[in-house]
């Protein structure tokens, strides 16, 4: 985890309105390594990956990802092609096959090559959806439109890949799945971000924790020794 | 790993475009389709021409144009404008935003083509309404000249580029979309200002050079000067488009995003009949501000826990007072300048609804959760939906009683209105208000039972129409035919210089009864079942 950090978070605050549902948040994700965002429902952590994912703009402060700053263009270009995220809840063109989102992506991506259809193809093995390759999100179940979009994040090249609530919806199977992608991703030097509730998910994957209470950073330090206190009481989430 | 593009932004944002175009369902319309629109469709449209025609008395005068053009199109332009705060005219769906616009690539390149065809439409749809206003134009299409058609089609076609445009900045500007929403009330007080300059003869030239919407009636009311006119507009329209192409790249994710996420929330509203939803959605896209936590000094007595709590609400969004301030004043110098006229009259009843359903806003709040009142006040629910009706019709009642005061001496009604104040203002404005709260009462769902019945209705049988329109909107015609015909009662007396006193215990006798029935209506009322 040597390396100019793939995702630097300065003096980041979000507003809506008068409400602030984040608060000068600090972090930084060097290249190989897992950071967890954990915290209770409203603490600040879908803001915080919006915000990180450009969709939402900053009130103040600054994100960079691989040194580029999200939120002006022409470096905002530049931070989304160095970066994937995979979405709390999957929006996906209902009109599309899971095979044709994965295109669309690549095309919009510029990594669409003559080998496309066989990564495809093996990404959506490795995913369980093969004999799902034709159908539509209205044909796929909540856990599998959720995969679908991960092999949305994972079928282009990225230094980092942000992950909100990625295991809502997956099977214990498909939880260990992901599991080895994100170790996978890990060891070939991207930095990975992902909330979550779910605890034991995260343990084996994620080096840190950074807990967030009202949106403010409560702790932020190796993932065992913050979350596994919680993990052994029972607090993880079912 | 390297992330540079290989091929440029905007080629890739043309393959993306392409590929979606390819692969996306598109709606291919069956014969029976297109002939069953052309027949609705002609028959919708004569059927509105008609009532175009009706309401304009006939045919277009240069004095009607003159007098309700600018102010019309004024409107138009705010319309434009605050359709901006929340949609405007570049829109993405939720896919798109999560596909599209976190791809490396410009935004701008996305933007562009969907403000194109918005900038386009709009170019349309004001070349359509030139053209039916060249036909309505009293004496004819021939009457008006090839010139003055020309100068006419010119005109609108700008005014509503002008229009799509100035949407557009205010969609891409934070900063524009608040000042927009701050300053529409204020515009409005405008938009009557405007039209009292318009009905005044000796400065009506004002009204027609105040802006690009009176500009735009210039040449087909024959105004001097019109060519001018048209090039002003013309101008404008395109110093606002070249602003607003500049602007393409300047709207974030963020705009679109919340844009998507109220689209869908509106249209899933829609589909399940559920109007106080879309409200909602409709809201939730307006930012919110918390910057002032206004208190009231807390009750002693339990039972003024309500009017307490919706004074709170009402301080903490004035915005809602400000609204219903507009309509009930708008109401009462409709009522008081044109006596005697139902139309004036049953207007003037429905601003007074209107004015009413802002101020109901927590008795909703209350409906949408029934659970948190019946845990925080053990009232019956009768009881709690008249006590939010406290609040609004006291307020209604000073508004109205200042506008009258306020009219009288203005001048524009004679000192025998200040006689409203203490008799029939008090059943009236209680009338609105009740009204509201009971439609309030429903929560703007069709229930289950409902929707069963009006899917059945057969669409052939003109009752099943009229049905609808009673489930729609039966307090606000109750309003309506009540206050409205109060209204016109004491109305009647006061133009034809008739005794007023016994039309004035009329509608009193009228609204005080009207006043008991709905209150025993609203006492009754059970909890709705959420």
């Amino acid at each position: 985890m040597q390396g100019a950090p793939s995702l630097a978070v300065h003096d980041l605050t979000r507003r809506y309105g008068g409400f602030e549902a984040l608060h000068d948040l600090e972090l930084e994700v060097r290249p190989g390594e897992c950071v967890a965002i954990v915290g209770q429902n409203g603490s600040g952590k879908t803001t915080a990956v919006r915000t990180i994912a450009g969709l939402l703009e900053p009130s103040a402060g600054r994100v960079e990802v691989a040194g580029a700053v999200v939120h002006t263009e022409p470096s905002g270009i530049e931070a989304r092609a160095a970066m994937a995220v995979v979405p709390d809840s999957p929006a996906l063109y209902p009109d599309l096959s899971v095979h044709e989102h994965l295109e669309l992506v690549a095309i919009a991506h510029d990594v669409a090559g003559d080998d496309l259809d066989a990564r495809i193809d093996a990404l959506i093995s490795k995913l369980d959806l093969a004999d799902k390759r034709d159908a539509r999100p209205g044909e796929l179940s909540r856990g599998m439109r959720q995969k679908l979009q991960i092999a949305c994040a994972l079928i282009r090249p990225h230094h980092l890949l942000v992950l909100d609530e990625p295991v809502v919806g997956l099977d214990p199977a498909s939880q260990q799945t992901l599991r080895d992608l994100l170790i996978e991703a890990k060891r070939a030097g991207v930095a990975v971000m992902l909330t979550t509730h779910q605890l034991e998910f995260a343990r084996g994957v994620a080096d840190r924790a950074v807990v967030l209470a009202d949106g403010v950073v409560v702790a932020d330090g190796p993932y065992d020794e913050i979350v596994g206190g919680a993990i052994t009481a029972g607090l993880d989430s079912p | 790993m390297t992330y540079a593009a290989r091929t440029d932004p905007s080629d890739r944002a043309r393959a993306v475009r392409g590929f979606l175009r390819a692969r996306r369902t598109r709606f291919r319309p069956t014969a029976y389709q297109i002939y069953a629109t052309l027949v609705v469709g002609g028959i919708s449209g004569a059927l509105a021409g008609n009532a175009v025609s009706e309401a304009i008395g006939g045919s277009l005068t240069a004095h009607k144009l003159l007098v309700f053009g600018p102010v019309v199109l004024f409107l138009v332009l705010l319309a434009a404008l605050r359709f901006g705060t929340w949609q405007g005219p570049v829109g993405f769906s939720s896919p798109d935003v999560g596909f599209l616009l976190t791809a490396p690539i410009a935004i701008a390149a996305f933007v562009r083509p969907k403000l194109d065809q918005s900038l386009l439409l709009g170019a349309a749809v004001g070349a359509a309404v030139a053209g039916v206003a060249i036909l309505l134009t009293a004496g004819g299409p021939g009457s008006v000249g090839l010139g003055r058609a020309l100068g006419a089609v010119a005109s609108l076609t700008a005014f509503a580029v002008l229009a799509v445009a100035a949407s557009w900045l205010v969609e891409s500007s934070r900063r524009a979309s608040g000042l927009v929403r701050r300053a529409s009330p204020a515009v409005l007080v405008s938009a009557a200002a405007l039209l009292a300059i318009s009905a005044a003869p000796s400065v009506r030239a004002l009204g027609v050079w105040s802006g690009p919407w009176g500009w735009a009636i210039a040449p087909l009311a024959g105004t001097s000067g019109w060519p001018v006119a048209v090039a002003l507009t013309v101008v404008a329209a395109g110093a606002s488009t070249i602003l607003a192409l500049r602007r393409a790249g300047a709207a974030g994710a963020e705009v679109f995003l919340a844009r998507a996420e109220t689209r869908s929330g509106l249209a899933a509203s829609a589909f399940s009949l559920d109007y106080r939803a879309a409200a909602l959605a409709y809201r939730s896209a307006l930012p919110t501000r918390m910057g002032w936590q206004a208190r009231v000094p807390r009750p002693r007595a339990p039972r003024l826990a309500v009017l307490w709590r919706d004074a709170t609400g009402l301080l903490r969004e004035p915005s809602r007072f400000g609204w219903a301030t507009l309509f009930a004043s708008a109401a009462t110098v409709e009522a008081l300048t044109h006596p005697g006229r139902a139309i004036p009259a049953g207007v003037a009843a429905v601003a007074l609804y209107f004015a009413a359903s802002f101020l109901c806003e927590p008795l909703r709040v209350d409906v949408d959760a029934p659970d948190t009142s019946a845990l925080l006040l053990s009232w019956p629910f009768g009881r709690l939906l008249l006590a939010h009706c406290a609040l609004p019709a006291l307020a209604l009642f000073a508004v109205t009683g200042i506008t009258i005061v306020a009219t009288v001496v203005a001048g524009a009604a004679g000192a025998g209105a200040l006689a409203l104040i203490p008799t029939v203002l008090a059943p009236i404005v209680v009338v609105a208000v009740l009204s509201a709260a009971l439609s309030a009462r429903r929560g703007g769902r069709v229930d289950e039972k409902l929707l069963g019945r009006l899917l059945s209705l057969d669409p052939n049988n003109p009752g099943g129409a009229a049905v609808l329109v009673l489930w729609l909107i039966p307090w606000l015609l109750a309003t309506t035919i009540i206050v409205g015909g109060a209204l016109l009662v004491i109305g009647t007396a006061v133009a034809h210089h008739r005794a007023v006193a016994p039309a004035g215990a009329v509608a009193l006798g009228v609204a005080g009864t009207a006043c008991a029935v709905l209150a025993g209506m609203a006492r009754g009322s059970k909890r709705p079942d959420r």
